[in-house]
């Protein structure tokens, strides 16, 4: 058992649509200790993105939960989650240096070099000038997890990540400085090998 | 700098390299220099306040409607409130970041005509300068109303919307003008209370002088009820205040609607 208090600990955490009483999410009980990172795994629509949505504070919530010591919001606003959505949300018109860059701002990170650090790291070294519009799907996803790797957090989330070395680098260098991550998919493939726990999701409860 | 001043900049940044906003720069431009150059009196002033009125009308829409849902509903500000920014934080940054490039494109559409006007010898024209500051009024509270509806209704009724606050402050002017000259009889007390209440068109000293010549063109035509001619008069402090009040309620309505939808 760590002495440190847990990155994560939720129970009986439920996420609820802003409209409608049905909850997206219910009866989930996590626990993600420093240096620790746990699978949420699921089919379509069983939960997973409200799930981190709930954690990152993004969506209303119920339930006992403490993020890196705050109930879910405030590590959010305080830049010490690194989030990683799905898809390719991206302003299409932004370069994926300046995506980067504005991201790290928004968290609030001053260091110096971070963004050129976590480009290499995604395997964008090379990208850092293209517009998002422009990038590939694997590129997007290394732009996405980019977003959440920049400055080194100590909470990662990672919605439908790939099972690329560029991911498990970002895990491996998230684990050894002992911050936590919670990757959330509907394709496992290899990723159980690399975490610590796995939690099944189906229609919004746990398997 | 800020969350709602990096978030500015960023929206500044994807607004200059969109390629329908600098070709409506571009082409608004090129007709405003276009009239400087050819025309003078009326005609220039006339045209000028056309492309100002209607080009302007189609940007502030097209910038306003889906300023705050398109990214919502793809997720952009997912990725930033992830990030910790608020849908204030976006909300302010984004509609503050559309009214700047509003105002810009308009500006440079002022400019190149005043610059075609003193290439051809007529000189700068301080009333069209003014006629420009009072319609970028009017356009910018067309573009917070279209923002601020889009978030409950869509982005196509948002921009209805917009346009439909657009006609009726015109509307709501030109009928307190006929009200007041005695032309409309039983309805002249609701109109008094429609126009203490509407949002107001702010019509400029230079677009008043062109309407009561018959030279308003489709920005000013000519009013007539029952043959009578309605004389529409410049708009004074009282109603650019009014109209800036309103531009605060739509902005309050936007940043409202924003904030009650999920990031």
């Amino acid at each position: 058992m760590s002495a440190e208090p847990p990155l994560v600990r939720l129970a009986d955490f439920a996420v609820h649509h802003r409209r409608g009483p049905q909850a997206a999410v219910r009866d989930v009980d996590l626990l993600v200790e420093a240096g620790e990172s746990m699978l949420v795994i699921g089919g379509e629509a069983s939960g997973k993105t409200s799930l981190l949505r709930g954690i990152l504070g993004l969506a209303p919530h119920s339930g006992d939960a403490l993020v890196l010591g705050s109930a879910p919001g405030g590590a959010t606003a305080d830049g010490r989650i690194g989030f990683s959505p799905q898809g390719r949300p991206f302003p299409g018109e932004l370069r994926v240096e300046e995506l980067v860059r504005l991201i790290q701002r928004l968290r609030g990170i001053q260091r110096p070099g971070a963004v050129t650090e976590t480009l290499h790291l995604c395997g964008l070294a090379d990208h850092g000038a293209r517009r998002l519009a422009q990038l590939d799907l694997e590129h997007a996803r290394r732009a996405s997890l980019a977003c959440a790797a920049v400055g080194e957090p100590q909470l990662l989330l990672l919605d439908d990540p790939w099972e690329s070395p560029e991911t498990l680098a970002v895990l491996d260098a998230a684990r050894d400085r002992g911050a936590g991550a919670i990757l959330a998919t509907a394709v496992p493939g290899g990723f159980p090998r690399f975490v610590d726990a796995t939690l099944e999701l189906s229609d919004g409860a746990p398997a | 700098m800020g969350r709602v001043a990096n978030l500015l900049l960023a929206d500044l940044t994807t607004l200059a390299r969109r390629r329908w906003v600098l070709a409506a720069g571009a082409v608004g431009a090129a007709l405003t220099l276009f009239f400087g150059l050819g025309d003078s009196g009326a005609d220039y002033q006339r045209n000028v306040a056309a492309v100002l009125a209607l080009g302007g009308l189609a940007v502030a829409l097209g910038l306003g409607a889906p300023a705050l849902v398109r990214d919502l509903e793809s997720g952009v500000f997912g990725l930033f409130g992830g990030a910790g920014a608020t849908a204030s934080d976006i909300g302010w940054a984004r509609l503050a970041s559309r009214a700047i490039a509003l105002v810009a494109v308009l500006v440079l559409w002022s400019i190149a005509a005043q610059v075609g006007s003193l290439v051809s010898g007529d000189g700068l024209d301080g009333d069209l300068a003014l006629h420009s500051a009072l319609t970028i009024e009017v356009l910018l509270l067309v573009l917070l109303a279209a923002a601020g509806a889009a978030t409950l209704v869509g982005v196509a009724a948002g921009a209805i919307f917009g346009l439909v606050v657009f006609i009726t402050a015109q509307a709501v002017v030109n009928l307190k003008a006929a009200a007041d000259q005695g032309l409309i009889g039983n309805g002249a007390s609701g109109l008094d209370l429609a126009y203490w209440l509407l949002p107001r068109a702010v019509v400029s000293p230079m677009l008043a002088d062109l309407q009561a010549a018959d030279e308003g063109g489709p920005v000013a035509p000519q009013v007539e009820i029952n043959g009578n001619i309605v004389e529409v008069p410049a708009a004074e402090l009282d109603t650019v205040l009014w109209t800036l009040a309103w531009c605060g309620l739509f902005l309050g309505l936007a940043i409202f609607g924003l904030r009650r939808r999920e990031l």
